[in-house]
Formats: structure tokens, C-alpha cells, sequence
């Protein structure tokens, strides 16, 4: 397993908020974490050419939803993994996530312990696709 | 479509439409909800971690405090607006505060109109006179009338709804955009109603719609409904 301190992490959510605190919670267990507040956003991050090792990805938000999203990352960037964060009763959402090639998928409001988990797994294995 | 079909069909579309607010609206208190626990996680993180010293704990404390009962009453407005809608379905028809059935149709589609980049406006007037009709069906109907809008408006144009009485005691319910739609956009999706079910509803509550724009060509439209006679 890698270590926190060399996992880069981008965090995609529209709800600011959530995302810059979850951030600072990260950034506090050693992970470091850029944030994008749209899918296009994140998009432009991967296309400049930072390669994030985790994606964690929110489902809904404005313009370029989350599933759009994760169809154009698994094409463009197969080696980056990414886990879906998704509200509760979006199962299916998730399903059609995971069809696309998530690593896994979260429900929100996520455990802290959970996720670190989850992103060191993903992170150790890159390979897309839950093994 | 005979009566007792438009009836199904409307008794449907509704069901759909408290189904689609009542979702909306639940996801909106689940983000409050989310980032009220990642504030209260991040202040324990703060505070075991050990790296901030007494004042730099003081200030970062009072700001997720504040931030924490913000949110806390954001989501509760939320929830007192969902209560309110969903109580709105008790009696077809009773008296209510036209402005409070708008305000709180505005901040359940909220959410919606923002997922378009459209923001929505409820314009309270000072009248608060009790009006006599179907509440939760003008919400439908409004909602519905609105879906065109929100279709084909451009990314970062806004909407406002109002209601004023008119010197015959009808309601004027005016929503307004301040961006030309885009017509060759079609208007599509969950919120828009089947053939002829807009006209058996606005029927039903005995009104008309008529289109409207401002002096600069931008669109609206005004619904006029009158009072609904007692008994």
C-alpha cells in the first residue's frame, strides 16, 4: 500500500463547501488534494497534463454530469482511477458507474476512515475496474 | 381523451411532480447534511491533530461553528418548505397565500433550475390576502409552464415569479426571464406534460395564460385565475 504523502487526489464536486473541507480533511491524513468544482473543470486538469492517481467524483452537478465524465476520463485517462461519490437512492447511477469502469463508488455524506481506505486501495491498484 | 382519462393523467403527472420536489429536495438536505458532518469531522481532525495552537483553534472553531449553523439553518428552511409543499396536497381547495404557495415552489425548483444554470426568483408582493383555489395544482401548473424556460434559456439567465392581485380580485401570476429563449431548443424531459394535459389543468382551475414580453422582446407570461366561489 502507498503511502498517504504521495497519493495525488483530485477532488470533483460542485458543492464547494463539501469539497474544500473534505480537502482540508485529507490534506490534514496527507494526501494531496486539488479540487474542481465541474467536470470540465477536471477535465482541464487531466488535459494540462497532471496526472492524479484518484479522481473522487461526484455524480450530480451542472453541465457535464458526473457519469459523462467518468466516460471521458476511463477514455482518455484509463490509468487514473476514480471513485464515484454518489447521494443515497442513486444505486442505479452507481451501477451504470461501475459498468463505465469506476473503481468503486461512495455514498455521501462519506466516513472519512472509508474513503482513505478506498483512495489507498484505488491508488494501489490503477487499474480501473473493481478487482 | 374523455374527462376521466385527463383526470388519471393528471392524478399521475402529479404524484410525478411531488415525487420529483420531494427527491430534489431531500438530495439538497443530504448536501447540507454532508457538509455540516465534514465540518464537525474537520474541527476533531483540527483539534487531535495538535498542529494549531489555542488562538488559531479559537478562530478556525468560531469560523466552522458559524459555517456549521448556516448550513444547519439552510437545511432547515428546506425542510420547512418540503413540509409546507407536501402539506399543500391536504385540501383541493382552500384558501392560501398565494405568495407563500410561490416562495416555496421557488425554493424547492431551486436545485432544478441551478442544475441548468438558471437562477429562480419568487417576487413577494405585500398583498397576503388569502386567495380561494387549488394550491398544489397551480404549483403544478406553474412548475409546468416554467419547464420551457428552464429548457431553453442560456447557462447563467435568471427567472422571476410573481403574483399580484388584479382590479378583479384574479391572480396574476407573471413569470418573467431577463435572456431570449433559444426556440429551436425543444423542451423536454420530466417536467414537461403530455399533450393536452397543460389545458385540461388550466381548465380545471378555471384560468388563462397568456404571453407576454418586456419592452426589450424578453419572454414571459402571465396566468389569471379567479377566485374559486366557496362550497
Amino acid at each position: 500500500m502507498r503511502e498517504a504523502k504521495e497519493i495525488n487526489v483530485l477532488l470533483v464536486d460542485d458543492e464547494t463547501e463539501f469539497a474544500e473541507t473534505l480537502a482540508e480533511r485529507l490534506r490534514l491524513r496527507a494526501f494531496n488534494v486539488t479540487v474542481a468544482s465541474r467536470a470540465e473543470e477536471a477535465l482541464a486538469v487531466l488535459d494540462s497534463g497532471t496526472r492524479p492517481d484518484v479522481i473522487l467524483l461526484d455524480l450530480k452537478m451542472p453541465g457535464l454530469d458526473g457519469l459523462d465524465a467518468l466516460g471521458e476520463i476511463r477514455s482518455r485517462y484509463p490509468e487514473v482511477a476514480t471513485i464515484m461519490l454518489t447521494g443515497h437512492g442513486a444505486t442505479e447511477t452507481s451501477m451504470e458507474g461501475m459498468r463505465k469502469g469506476a473503481f468503486d463508488y461512495l455514498l455521501k455524506p462519506v466516513d472519512i476512515g472509508d474513503l482513505t481506505a478506498k483512495i489507498e486501495q484505488a491508488a494501489g491498484k490503477k487499474t480501473g475496474g473493481r478487482q | 381523451m374523455k374527462t376521466g382519462g385527463m383526470d388519471e393523467s393528471l392524478r399521475r403527472a402529479m404524484i410525478a411532480f411531488h415525487g420529483r420536489i420531494v427527491a430534489s429536495a431531500t438530495h439538497e438536505i443530504q448536501n447540507h447534511l454532508a457538509v455540516i458532518k465534514e465540518y464537525s469531522g474537520l474541527a476533531g481532525d483540527l483539534l487531535a491533530s495538535g498542529k494549531v495552537d489555542a488562538g488559531q483553534a479559537r478562530a478556525r472553531g468560531t469560523e466552522i461553528n458559524w459555517n456549521i449553523s448556516e448550513r444547519a439553518f439552510e437545511a432547515a428552511e428546506l425542510v420547512d418548505m418540503l413540509n409546507r409543499f407536501t402539506h399543500r396536497a391536504d385540501a383541493e381547495i382552500c384558501s392560501f397565500d398565494p405568495n407563500e404557495a410561490l416562495e416555496e415552489l421557488v425554493a424547492l425548483l431551486k436545485r432544478h433550475a441551478g442544475a441548468r444554470r438558471i437562477s429562480l426568483f419568487a417576487q413577494s408582493g405585500d398583498d397576503t390576502a388569502p386567495f380561494r383555489g387549488n394550491p398544489s395544482l397551480l404549483q403544478y401548473l406553474v412548475c409546468s409552464l416554467l419547464e420551457p424556460f428552464l429548457c431553453r434559456l442560456p447557462e447563467n439567465s435568471s427567472v422571476a415569479i410573481s403574483a399580484v392581485r388584479d382590479e378583479q380580485e384574479r391572480l396574476v401570476i407573471s413569470i418573467s426571464a431577463d435572456a431570449a429563449m433559444d426556440d429551436s431548443l425543444e423542451a423536454s424531459g420530466q417536467g414537461v406534460p403530455e399533450p393536452g394535459l397543460l389545458e385540461y389543468c388550466l381548465d380545471r382551475l378555471d384560468c388563462s395564460v397568456q404571453q407576454s414580453s418586456t419592452t426589450s422582446g424578453l419572454p414571459g407570461m402571465r396566468v389569471i385565475l379567479r377566485p374559486l366561489t366557496a362550497g
